[in-house]
């Protein structure tokens, strides 16, 4: 945003009130702004709900959804089994995906962290690949769930000795950082050492879900996922001042009363959940949490409370709108979701810092 | 409630940076100027007074009591501290950062009379131009000016500030500590500041602290400390001191 | 005078191909030029007696064409038969114990490298690739370094194009094993049996094809759907049985990643799942077990399971009894068509009438293979076996 940097000498000095009243416009303005995402969220889930091969009008659709009932069998599964968790889960990935980014990036003062820069994602796609490849499952008899199981434990495992070497080393942004880079070196090179033992058939499946799939969206995973980030949410909203007050340095941030390690701590569990449980049901999509958190920071600033809630909706955005494109290609093929994104989020996020420029937003 | 300090040690990777220091009670409503050259322990004992490290030896009473009994948070309610430096690359504005230590992580909602509080305190400070600046884009001496507004807008017992005004000109300098000054004196708090300049110490402080290598080498009225050896040794200069026309204390210092 | 003057030439003239014909068996020394099936014209100084393949599921033409045993100038192989094929390599086994016991494992045919020492060691004077390797054989510069190390390097094809390529492929195979008759033979037996199939085809019109999809490797992945073919392989099998293939009508390609979805709008005539017995290397498919130890009663379970999937138990393929399921690795032998006799079947019941495939095949076996058939290769939900 724009600023008048003249020096205090050159300048008619504002009144009280007029301060006041351009925090409550920006306020206003930044209020705004999340409402108009929100909508823009909604308008994706309807379009992706619409979309598909199959040829469902868009009163059809919205007659079956409010009333189950009158549904044929053909347009009930097809609304309900496959299209309507692919979109909600697009929504709730998205949504978990974008929370995590926007804390990783507070915490490790870095606007490049995302979940998968330190290493999650390897080490989730790690796990799937041990159950792929090799069929070896982290905890036994879980069937037909091996490839989720083990990608959510491994993820888990790479954040735990994150936890523990940071702890060791000092909980700083650089500590955290150098342990998450050679973890994402070291999973990535076993992953290579598996796909050098994989058959035709295990190499496909492994590359579809190093590339992440909505297509396996089932209504109970979105409700695993929407629980989850009903629990983690919330938790990083209640600490909202506290991290805004880490951007402003360790030492302001301790000056004021928070507890830099242990909220870090704290918060690197909470993304990790987030993270390993949206990873071992959609495969590894890194994009949107690196992107998500840019756009709200371009849009609302780093104020938690504006700055939190429009990363989880415009990481929902990205992967909404790439459901729907990735359904529109060649309707009936489907595309991994992982090559789509960049080709959404990049554009957008160009656009976004170009337009910054030569607006004056004051 | 005064405010005093005994027998403090503070070692770093075997360094010892506070060596059994301590001050006697600095009266409320009273400046305190801590001064000493570089590297002499000043912001290491603002941090020990604030609770941020835990010295070795020795306790910070506040009145009767001991503000190590204190947990972390509640001692930080009490005690504002300044830090010198002052990260400042996010995307907030100078409005959000002087709120979010209004504050003080308490409650989410921000209410009439916290914007109106915020906004006192930026025209109050001659920054209120600033208030949608992002702090990303703010020159050092603004910056330094909206830490000084971020410490103000809190209410404390005791108020740190370290270097307050190493990076602004002659005029907000001036500005700056008077304002300190007047809100210490308002607020009937205890405020202690640390400066290089020998001058704006004698000029604004009540009381003088001189620290050098971890110890107390003086302490006392401006006019009686400055004229004490120990000054002139730790700076390595000739003091000589005279008054200028408001009364006030002019230090002129010459190297040999 | 003359008379004898004539028959004294004849005589010569016999004398003289009796000669030659006396020679033939130094036809060994001689050096072998051939096309491979990447275009390639290789040279081989002398027909090779040791010979590696890069897919042990090689074995299967290599089997049909070879009169005696046909491990004979093999020194090893990739283990992929032996993963993916148990059924078919114990069958080997039980022939062969000896020679397949001393096969030499390469490693893993998809990922990696050949490791040129290992060939050396062996000392083998011809590789067989499967052409999909050329890419990476080329970069890594495998032909190259086999070529100065006197080791020559072929390539054939029974995947990617499998019904333009097979026969090439065979005649390619017969060259440098010296059992060229042998190929002969096979291909005369292919071509009769594709043809009993596709001249049929020939006379039904385009627009009365049914629509088939194929499901490769159903159950595979327990909860996901579907890798399916463009015109290639199964794809092209199903084609050339009269049907139309679901994935070509999406895109030209080898391998296409359908929606359930699509599936659902498009409403196929028939869905034709490939399975095989994976569940030795992957104890959690739910696929059919189908090959030499195929079990009817098991698969019969396997199939129900997998018709029953939700969106897929509310299909009219599904509902008229037309899932059907048959033996993967028909997409990397041979063998196709016997895929292409079934699924023509299945398209079309009465125009077949008279085709048995289970017949074909048991008369290949006993015509061309060193051991007999067994097991189950295909079914349909809702029958009891084949």
């Amino acid at each position: 945003m724009g600023a008048f940097l003249m020096s205090a000498d050159t300048t008619t000095p504002l009144s009280a009130g007029e301060i006041v009243g351009a925090y409550r416009r920006r306020t206003a303005r930044r209020v705004l702004l999340v409402l108009l995402a929100a909508l823009a969220l909604c308008t994706t889930i309807l379009i992706d709900i619409i979309t598909g091969p199959a040829d469902l009008s868009f009163l059809r659709t919205l007659h079956v959804i409010v009333d189950p009932s009158v549904a044929t069998v053909k347009e009930e599964v097809i609304i309900w089994d496959l299209r309507m968790p692919v979109a909600l889960m697009a929504v709730v990935v998205g949504a978990m995906l974008g929370v995590a980014g926007a804390e990783m990036q507070t915490i490790l003062n870095n606007p490049l962290a995302d979940p998968f820069t330190l290493g999650l994602s390897s080490a989730a796609s790690f796990g799937a690949a041990l159950a792929i490849v090799l069929g070896f499952s982290v905890i036994p008899n879980v069937g037909g769930l091996l490839v989720t199981v083990n990608a959510f434990v491994l993820s888990l495992f790479a954040s735990l000795a994150l936890f523990a070497f940071t702890r060791l080393r000092g909980v700083t942004p650089e500590a955290m950082i150098l342990v998450g880079i050679a973890m994402l070196f070291t999973f990535n090179a076993l992953l290579a050492f598996l796909q050098y033992g994989a058959s035709e058939l295990q190499l496909a499946q492994l590359i579809f879900w190093q590339l992440g799939s909505l297509a396996r969206a089932t209504w109970a995973k979105v409700g695993i996922c929407v629980v989850v980030l009903l629990i983690v949410l919330p938790y990083f909203l209640s600490r909202s001042w506290a991290l805004t007050a880490l951007r402003m340095g360790e030492d302001k941030a301790a000056a004021l009363g928070v507890n830099v390690s242990l909220l870090r701590l704290m918060v690197l569990a909470g993304v990790s959940l987030l993270s390993a449980v949206a990873v071992s049901f959609v495969g590894a999509i890194a994009f949107v949490g690196l992107v998500g958190p840019h756009i709200a920071r371009i849009i609302v600033g780093e104020d938690q409370r504006g700055f939190l809630p429009l990363s989880a909706l415009a990481g929902a955005l990205i992967l909404s709108g790439t459901s729907i494109a990735s359904k529109a290609i060649t309707p009936g093929i489907v595309y991994p979701i992982g090559m789509i994104t960049s080709l959404i989020g990049i554009p957008f996020f160009v656009s976004l810092i170009l337009s910054q420029r030569k607006r004056h937003w004051q | 409630m005064t405010l005093s300090a005994q027998g403090l040690r503070f070692a770093y990777d075997q360094r010892m940076i506070l060596n059994d220091t301590g001050f006697e009670a600095l009266q409320p409503g009273q400046l305190t100027a801590l001064i000493g050259p570089n590297a002499s322990g000043k912001s290491t004992l603002f941090r020990v007074i604030a609770g941020l490290l835990k010295p070795t030896a020795g306790a910070v009473h506040l009145g009767d009591l001991d503000l190590a009994t204190l947990s972390t948070r509640a001692r930080l309610k009490r005690v504002c501290f300044m830090p010198q430096f002052f990260a400042a690359n996010a995307s907030l504005t100078v409005f959000d950062v002087v709120m979010m230590a209004r504050k003080n992580l308490a409650g989410w909602k921000v209410s009439a009379a916290d914007m109106d509080a915020v906004g006192e305190a930026l025209h109050s400070a001659g920054i209120g131009h600033l208030s949608e600046a992002y702090i990303s884009e703010l020159s050092g001496g603004q910056a330094q000016m909206v830490s000084v507004a971020q410490a103000l807008i809190r209410q404390a017992d005791v108020y740190l500030f370290d270097e307050p005004t190493s990076a602004l000109d002659l005029h907000h300098q001036l500005d700056v500590l008077s304002r300190i000054s007047e809100t210490i004196r308002a607020r009937g708090a205890i405020g202690i500041v640390a400066l290089h300049d020998l001058n704006l110490a004698a000029r604004f402080a009540d009381h003088l602290i001189l620290l050098r290598q971890g110890q107390v080498l003086a302490q006392g009225r401006p006019q009686e400390v400055l004229h004490r050896p120990e000054i002139a040794a730790t700076y390595g200069v000739d003091i000589h001191i005279t008054k200028g026309p408001k009364e006030d204390l002019v230090v002129h210092a010459y190297t040999s | 005078m003359t008379f004898m003057k004539n028959v004294s030439g004849f005589a010569g003239a016999i004398a003289a191909t009796a000669i030659t014909i006396a020679a033939a068996p130094n036809a060994h020394a001689e050096a072998l030029t051939l096309t491979d099936i990447a275009g390639r014209e290789v040279t081989l100084p002398e027909m090779p007696d040791k010979i590696i393949l890069g897919e042990g599921r090689m074995m299967y033409s290599i089997a049909a064409i070879t009169d005696g045993n046909p491990f004979e100038k093999i020194v090893g192989w990739k283990d992929d038969l032996i993963l993916y094929d148990p059924d078919a390599f114990r069958k080997f086994e039980a022939a062969f114990p000896e020679d397949a016991a001393r096969m030499i494992n390469f490693g893993n045919p998809y990922a990696g490298d050949f490791s040129i020492e290992a060939v050396l060691e062996a000392e083998a004077d011809l590789v067989l690739l499967d052409v999909g390797n050329l890419f990476k054989a080329e970069e890594t510069g495998l032909i190259e370094k086999l070529d100065k190390a006197g080791v020559s390097v072929v390539f054939i094809d029974f995947r990617r194009n499998a019904t333009e390529n097979t026969v090439p492929s065979l005649l390619t195979l017969g060259r440098v094993l010296g059992e060229e008759e042998g190929a002969l033979e096979f291909v005369d037996f292919y071509m009769a049996e594709m043809r009993r199939v596709t001249n049929v085809i020939d006379q039904i019109p385009a627009e009365e094809h049914p629509l088939v999809v194929i499901e490769n490797a159903a159950g595979w992945q327990p909860d996901f759907c579907c890798w399916s073919f463009g015109p290639y392989n199964y794809g092209r099998f199903v084609e050339l049985a009269g049907g139309k293939n679901y994935g070509s009508t999406l895109a030209n390609a080898y391998s296409v990643d359908v929606s359930l979805e699509g599936i659902i709008e498009a409403d196929p005539d028939h869905i034709i799942g490939t399975g095989a017995n994976w569940a030795e290397a992957k104890p959690e498919v739910t696929a059919t077990l189908l090959g030499y130890e195929g079990d009817p009663a098991v698969n019969a379970e396997k199939i129900k399971a997998l018709a029953s999937r939700s969106g897929f138990d509310e299909l009219r393929a599904v509902k008229e009894g037309n899932y059907h399921s048959i033996y993967h690795q028909f997409y990397n032998s041979p063998y196709h068509f016997i895929a292409v006799q079934q699924i023509a079947k299945w398209l079309y019941p009465d125009d077949f009438a008279d085709l048995d495939p289970q017949d074909t095949f048991d008369r290949m076996h006993a015509k061309f293979m060193p051991y007999e058939n067994s097991g189950q290769f295909w079914l349909s939900v809702g029958t009891a076996g084949n």
